[in-house]
């Protein structure tokens, strides 16, 4: 992940530059790593580090989270379940980059028993939930309601289309 | 070793109004508010089992509180709770499963499994019939205060 930076008035004299930056922090004591973003804001050349500056995208704190099921021990529900798998993990941050946008609706993000990644949505009594399984094959089901049996597929790989299809599908009454 | 599966045969000196109860990793997205039934849930994946039955614990021999206290990692978790008559209603069966106590872990007579119908033949639970519809029907009874808030 890299760093990205753009351009804002600023109310001081001269332009401000705000530049965000990911970041690798250790947990106390261990060895594990998560990520998370770190705003600077240089003002005239001068650098200032203000955290945070800028209310993050939903798209940002996903990914950071995605990125901290690498340090998901095993045994993470309590019940032996492996952590997500490393390439589940990978395409479900692919998933979030390439094909969602933050305007779509936010998803919830949850590692599944087993080493899954599920993200679900509903929208009134409609249900969404695409899930990355260990393998890297994708799952999803779509649903009318609770109620009742949802339709489900597997598939290797997500397209855009397909995204724009389902969530078609999750917002039209 | 791991130790082996009961067989899967149905209890049914478990009564249907038996709670069965579910530790929920405390996260914000694990926990959903159903606005229809005004109460918060756990959310799908949390009811996922598809390579061997659920794990629960009886609510006739454990309380929440104690099945929250058996987690063998420092984390606080949720529990969440739904009734052997829930599990049924999606085709599964429930089978008392007691723990005796290990090197590591104290005895528990109050574990069950859940065992459903997955296609692995595994005795997991199938994600679309029976673990979504059963987490529909289930709802949080003990809080971790320190976790999260889940979105409404």
């Amino acid at each position: 992940m890299g760093v990205g930076s753009m351009n804002i008035p600023s109310s001081m004299s001269g332009a401000a530059t705000i530049q965000t930056q990911l970041l690798t922090t250790s947990w106390p004591g261990g060895s594990q790593h998560r990520v998370r973003w770190q705003w600077r804001c240089q003002v005239d050349g001068q650098g200032v580090e203000v955290f945070p500056l800028l209310a993050r995208t939903w798209r940002e704190s996903v990914i950071e989270k995605l990125s901290s099921y690498r340090s998901l021990p095993h045994n993470w529900n309590s019940y032996g379940s492996p952590p997500p798998s490393t390439l589940a993990i990978q395409k479900a941050i692919g998933f979030v980059s390439v094909l969602l946008d933050d305007s779509q609706p936010r998803p919830r993000v949850t590692p599944v028993s087993g080493g899954g990644i599920q993200f679900d949505w509903s929208f009134g009594k409609r249900e969404l939930e695409i899930e990355f399984l260990p393998d890297g094959t994708i799952k999803y089901i779509f649903s009318p309601d609770w109620d009742s049996d949802g339709i489900e597929d597997t598939i290797d790989s997500v397209t855009i289309s397909e995204v724009a299809r389902l969530f078609e599908w999750l917002t039209t009454v | 070793m791991p130790k082996a599966l009961p067989p899967d045969v149905d209890d049914l000196t478990i009564p249907s109004g038996e709670l069965l109860y579910v530790r929920v990793f405390p996260d914000k997205d694990s926990v959903i508010f159903d606005q229809e039934l005004k109460r918060f849930r756990p959310t799908t994946s949390v009811l996922k089992s598809r390579d061997e039955p659920l794990s629960v614990d009886l609510s006739s021999i454990s309380t929440p509180q104690d099945t929250r206290d058996r987690a063998t990692i420092p984390k606080h978790f949720h529990i969440a709770a739904f009734t052997a008559a829930t599990a049924r209603k999606y085709g599964c069966r429930v089978v008392r499963d007691p723990d005796e106590a290990t090197a590591t872990t104290s005895a528990n007579p109050a574990h069950a499994l859940v065992f459903g119908n997955h296609e692995n033949r595994s005795g997991g639970l199938k994600d679309n019939s029976q673990s979504r519809r059963i987490a529909h029907e289930a709802w949080i009874v003990l809080w971790n205060q320190d976790a999260d808030w889940p979105l409404r």
